[in-house]
């Protein structure tokens, strides 16, 4: 086991490097650079060569790109050309939101996706099933800027249910010279203050529901299947047929036969959802990683496109071993080496 | 995504002045003429302007939370140029003279409680404020004043390039500097020493980027090892300045939090909130939600489709700045078929300006433009372009051209942008194209991402009509058409050039640069304004482009809030806003 | 996009065997309910795009900003809009447009990823290894930069909005291809074809293939859907067609949207009503076949 996690490790280092070549390509070839963003409109020509010097983008794509590998290889992952912020500064600032936005959106996902799953599933072309599969089908069919807007429309402005922008109230709580940026982990463990925590639950509460839509009827319906195909299957039938209770069957054969497909899901929809969310955290004003590397793109900001892209690749690569490796546990039957 | 203030300040006086430019139109020789001291001695120590807020008495404390558009891009105050920065930097420090709240050019005293210049305009001489300590507690006297006016002079190498307005004020580093000297002349004095006259010194001395920060703590976070370097973490952890509030905490992404700082020298206008929170919202729609939902108190930069709800919702308010913003439809005289001035005027004639306006400024968010000035400066003179709207004229102008019916033509529009002068881009295009089909025109659209390549192409004079638009930074014709149809000598397009040449527009009237420049160099106030409406003259007959609309940009808060005094420049001061106690 | 990847990504992980005769399949999809309303909403989606010159009551290009924000009335039944056009006019020819970057998008997606997928799963080895390699950086993307790159490296329009939908859906289609083609490869199915002397290009032709394609089907169905609302996705973001007046849904929604809540509603909700029920028809039908090409999924 532990060489398998070594070798993938390992094979991490190949992929990062051809990532880091393909974004450093990929992202030169495009037209526009970061000064026409530092310089705005009425920019002379001398004052766009000016600013392309300092940042060493007049320099061949070769050189810029071994200086770049170069700081990589010194810990340096770079400095963002507009707001100059260190990239790693910034993205160990929103990443704690974006994991806290991401595990929240898969438990919304998890919590209703999988027991949806299981119902539809053994009550298997029943009007519940079409129902269900019906609303998830257009659960994944409205484009998500559509609904987040919609939740903060009527439970924000209408309602006045929750608040639609922010991850905690900033009138009332301060979480400044907290060690993580993990607010649920600060204020319920470190803290111990109930109506802080509570007050960032509610923060989560819309952006989950508008990002955690699409897995839940994802994890629905792979639940479904999963469910559907471990109840044909000779056990399960041996089992009913022994005459054990129905929910022993569910419990002992049926949900963990399932696990593996759901696992698999859960894993790359977390793995996925980590590298960040543009939609949901734009109209949520989240400061998460998404909607930083958006502005990074459309401003042209280089360095925070390759480290950023980079991180993220690293992050996703993570959470799929570990995923893999969580299966050897759920099924005795995979063995990696 | 909504980065304002990119403007560039007097950016061609500084040209016309410095000796690092090459250009055919350095230096005139009026400038060499002895200035008319321009703000000789303001009066005694007048304290800044208190304005008496609306709505009652002034109740102290409480925390504010401002949704603005994006993080500040940086708090090192020499090089900040864009306008969340401005904002956040407006409230932790303080410039040597201000900019009384409200106008975009009386001038009130700051650290300096006076000034004096020398008759041949070169010297000027502050008398500071005394007993004013930064908030690290260092105190705040000539020394400090003069290491930061050193630094300006001689910006360490890896911030050069990082800059705007120190390089477009003094026109370069070092012995390339407007700056000569500076020296102190006892604890509570200092002066400075120009190389040339320059007439607006005084005035762009209120610019925030030319604020007094503590050397102490620039120092001890390695602020001058540049943005590259890891131990510089001047402005996320420790930007210190003298201001009625200070730094408390940066969360990129999420807030930005200053306090009220306990310290304030000048306690007649001590901040009355105790803590403001800047909370970035990118998108405006989201913005007024999260006002409608209480999750803010004040946000900026509402979108003129909101205004109408924004009005008719009695718990909010609006706060309008006055216009200083002017968007318009180019042409790049340079290329065909616009090297035809009837083609020009054609397509001027064919639009109706009013239709536009009303569909896209509605509610008061801007107003048909017929000049590059705004209708507020003194240079400004009505009527002074083509003609209205008219499509008959429009067509025959074109039959007679150069480029009969049809007349096909490029129109290019930017992406991923919305500016207050020009709001939807793609829906002005959609709305402009039937007007121009109308008179003859076959139009073509294309566009870029505003930063994904169309600001530099059209700075480089690639596009023969497109949409551009320009965010005053103080009420002078200096900062608008002295720097469009400014000359460089560059490619422009690709195409090495000999002569100076103005690539964006090819707006290439020797006898224009000759009235812009003697209008720059002119002291005398009266004069300079009659200078200006001269050049406006020449400009305007060459018809570069076509003004469409004259805007501002709004706030909206809840009533809550009170003593918010809008300035066209976004020089607000915060220490003059209050919120009820509930 | 994130939705792309998400809902086309769970194909590659879930198991899915086509095993069943395609006349079984037929006569399963024909008798479950929500396949059919899918195919009818399909249907009625293409039958408009397709006649849309005779249908549309009104040029969708035409328009005065005059006449801007009309509510529906009988000469304009679903109003107009910012510009002054006829909102049904312009959804109607939207579907045009629509339908273009979905098939375009999934054709380009599917050669592409066909021929790595099949190419890496048949030969297995090294060619295998790497190709795999690269489809794995290619997926640890985020999907959404990769997308955005290339709308802004090509310039803007539909066709390249659906290259590079297309591009974004390669690495997805080759994977599920390539598992395919592994679990059948090994098969007694292929064992059978070997022992009786058959050569390797008619093994992959004749009987490797057909059996792939059950999942493949399933995923295409699917990427037609998520085609849809990435390129609404993309237009939120900036990034339309090249020439704006040209209706295509997404941007409508995306040009309108921010007037829900100031008083002009409708415009923004017709079109987003027309892509809710073309994805909807879409993803219905991919569900529907799912179902019927996997026998095992029902009892």
């Amino acid at each position: 086991m532990l060489k398998y996690i070594v070798r993938r490790l390992l094979l991490l280092i190949p992929i990062l490097f051809g990532l880091s070549i393909f974004i450093i390509v990929l992202v030169h070839a495009l037209p526009g650079d970061p000064c026409s963003s530092i310089l705005g409109e009425h920019t002379s020509p001398d004052r766009l060569a000016a600013c392309q010097h300092g940042l060493g983008l007049d320099q061949p794509l070769y050189v810029q790109y071994f200086n770049y590998m170069n700081g990589l290889f010194h810990g340096n992952l770079g400095t963002s050309a507009t707001n100059r912020v260190p990239v790693l500064d910034e993205f160990l600032a929103r990443f704690p939101a974006t994991v806290e936005l991401s595990l929240a959106a898969m438990a919304f996902a998890i919590g209703i996706g999988v027991p949806l799953g299981i119902s539809a599933a053994k009550r298997q072309g029943s009007l519940f099933d079409n129902v269900a599969t019906v609303l998830s089908l257009i659960g994944i069919s409205i484009p998500i800027f559509f609904l987040g807007l919609l939740l903060a429309y009527v439970f924000g402005v209408w309602l006045h249910w929750l608040p639609t922008a922010g991850r905690y109230d900033l009138r009332v709580y301060d979480f400044s010279g907290a060690g993580t940026n993990f607010l649920l982990w600060e204020s319920l463990v470190i803290n111990r203050n109930i109506p802080e925590f509570l007050d960032v639950v509610r923060h989560l509460i819309l952006p989950a529901i508008a990002l955690g839509t699409i897995p839940l009827a994802v994890v629905a319906r792979i639940t479904r299947s999963a469910v559907l195909e471990v109840l044909n299957e000779d056990y399960v039938r041996t089992a009913r047929a022994k005459g054990l209770t129905s929910r022993r069957v569910d419990r002992r054969h049926v949900l963990r036969n399932a696990m593996l497909p759901i696992a698999t899901i859960i894993g790359l929809q977390t793995g996925l959802l980590l590298g960040g969310a543009v939609l949901t955290e734009t109209i949520f004003a989240w400061g998460g990683v998404g909607s930083w590397l958006f502005q990074a793109a459309v401003d042209k900001d280089f360095i925070v496109i390759q480290s950023g892209t980079l991180i993220l690749a690293t992050v996703f690569v993570l959470v799929n071993l570990s995923v893999d490796v969580s299966y050897a546990y759920l099924n005795p039957r995979i063995r990696y080496s | 995504m909504l980065r304002l203030r990119t403007g560039a300040l007097i950016a061609a006086a500084a040209i016309a002045f410095s000796a690092c430019s090459g250009a055919a139109t350095a230096a005139p020789s009026v400038a060499a003429a002895p200035a008319t001291p321009a703000g000789s001695t303001a009066a005694g120590s007048v304290a800044p302007a208190s304005v008496a807020p609306s709505g009652g008495t002034p109740v102290n404390g409480g925390t504010w939370i401002f949704g603005s558009a994006s993080d500040p891009s940086t708090l090192d105050a020499i090089l900040i140029q864009d306008g969340e920065s401005f904002r956040i930097a407006q409230q932790i420090y303080e410039t040597l003279i201000k900019l009384k709240p409200g106008s975009s050019s009386d001038l009130l005293p700051g650290l300096a409680k006076s000034w004096d210049v020398s008759s041949d305009g070169l010297t000027y001489t502050f008398h500071l404020q005394t007993a004013v300590t930064f908030s690290d507690g260092t105190p705040f006297n000539a020394d400090a004043a003069v290491f930061n006016v050193n630094r300006w002079k001689n910006l360490p190498a890896a911030l050069q390039g990082d800059d705007y307005y120190d390089v477009t004020v003094f026109g370069g580093y070092g012995d390339k500097s407007l700056i000569k000297s500076v020296a102190k002349v006892d604890d509570a004095t200092f002066s400075m020493t120009l190389n040339s006259p320059k007439a607006d010194f005084l005035t762009a001395m209120t610019l925030i980027p030319f604020a007094i920060q503590s050397p102490t703590a620039l120092q001890a976070h390695h602020a001058d090892l540049g943005s590259k370097d890891p131990t510089n973490d001047y402005w996320q952890k420790a930007p210190t300045g003298t201001g009625p509030f200070k730094f408390s905490e940066f969360v990129p992404g999420d807030h930005y939090t200053i306090v009220k700082n306990p310290t304030y020298w000048d306690t007649a206008n001590a901040a009355h909130l105790d803590k403001i929170v800047f909370q970035p919202i990118a998108d405006s729609a989201n913005r007024l939600t999260a006002l409608q939902s209480g999750t803010v108190d004040t946000i900026d930069f509402v979108d003129a489709t909101q205004l109408a709800g924004i009005s008719s919702d009695k718990n909010l308010q609006l706060i309008t700045r006055p216009p200083l913003d002017i968007g318009k439809l180019a042409f790049n005289q340079t290329q065909k078929p616009w090297n035809d001035i009837k083609v020009r005027e054609a397509a001027a004639l064919a639009i109706d300006k009013t239709a536009l306006v009303n569909a896209f400024f509605q509610n008061g968010a801007g107003t048909v433009a017929d000049s590059d000035l705004i209708n507020n400066m003194p240079a400004y003179e009505p009527n002074a372009g083509v003609g209205t709207f008219d499509a008959a004229a429009a067509k025959t102008m074109l039959a007679s051209s150069s480029c009969p019916p049809p007349c096909a033509i490029t129109f290019w529009y930017p992406d991923s942008v919305s500016r207050p002068y020009m709001l939807d881009p793609k829906g002005e295009y959609e709305a402009i194209k039937p007007m121009l089909e109308a008179a003859g025109f076959v139009v073509t659209p294309n566009h870029k991402p505003w930063h994904g390549g169309y600001l530099t192409d059209e700075a480089n004079g690639v596009y023969p009509l497109f949409f551009i638009g320009w965010i005053y930074d103080y009420a002078d014709p200096a900062d608008g058409p002295g720097l469009f149809y400014a000359t460089s000598t560059s490619d422009c397009n690709g195409v090495k050039e000999t002569t100076p040449h103005n690539c964006e527009f090819g707006e290439d009237n020797p006898a224009v640069a000759a009235a812009m420049a003697k209008a720059i160099s002119e002291p005398d106030e009266a004069t300079r304004t009659q200078d200006w409406k001269d050049a406006m003259k020449l400009i305007n007959a060459d018809v570069p482009d076509v003004p469409l609309v004259w805007a501002g940009s709004s706030l909206a808060s809840t009533i809550k809030v009170h003593g918010y005094i809008p300035s066209p420049t976004q020089s607000e001061y915060f220490n003059l806003v209050w919120k009820d106690a509930n | 996009m994130a939705t792309n990847n998400v809902v086309l990504r769970q194909v590659i992980e879930e198991p899915l065997k086509g095993s069943s005769l395609w006349r079984d399949a037929a006569r399963r999809l024909v008798h479950t309910p929500s396949a059919m309303v899918g195919l009818f909403l399909i249907g009625l989606f293409v039958f408009v795009a397709i006649f849309a010159p005779i249908i549309a009551p009104y040029d969708p290009t035409a328009g005065n900003i005059i006449n801007k924000f009309q509510p529906p009335s009988v000469q304009h039944l679903l109003g107009t809009d910012l510009q002054g056009r006829d909102i049904l006019s312009r959804i109607i020819w939207g579907a045009r447009a629509s339908l273009w970057v979905s098939i375009l998008s999934v054709t380009l997606g599917l050669a592409f990823g066909l021929i790595t997928g099949a190419v890496a799963g048949f030969f297995g080895g090294w060619v295998d290894f790497w190709i795999m390699r690269i489809v794995d950086v290619m997926l640890s993307l985020p999907g959404l930069l990769l997308t955005i790159t290339i709308v802004v490296f090509l310039g803007p329009g539909l066709n390249t909005i659906a290259f590079a939908i297309a591009i974004e859906n390669v690495p997805i289609f080759a994977r599920i291809l390539r598992s395919s083609i592994l679990g059948l490869k090994e098969s007694d199915f292929t064992t059978a074809a070997r022992s009786i002397g058959a050569k390797e290009s008619r093994i992959l032709l004749n009987h490797v293939m057909p059996n792939s394609l059950t999942p493949v089907i399933v995923a295409a169905t699917l990427a037609l859907a998520t085609a849809i609302v990435d390129a609404a996705g993309l237009g939120f973001l900036g990034f339309g067609p090249q020439d704006p007046s040209t209706p295509e849904w997404g941007t409508m929604l995306t040009d309108t949207y921010r007037y829900l809540t100031s008083g002009a509603g409708f415009t923004a909700l017709f079109p987003g009503v027309a892509i809710i029920l073309a994805v909807l028809g879409f993803n219905l039908l991919g569900d529907g076949l799912r179902e019927s090409l996997d026998p095992r999924l029902k009892r």
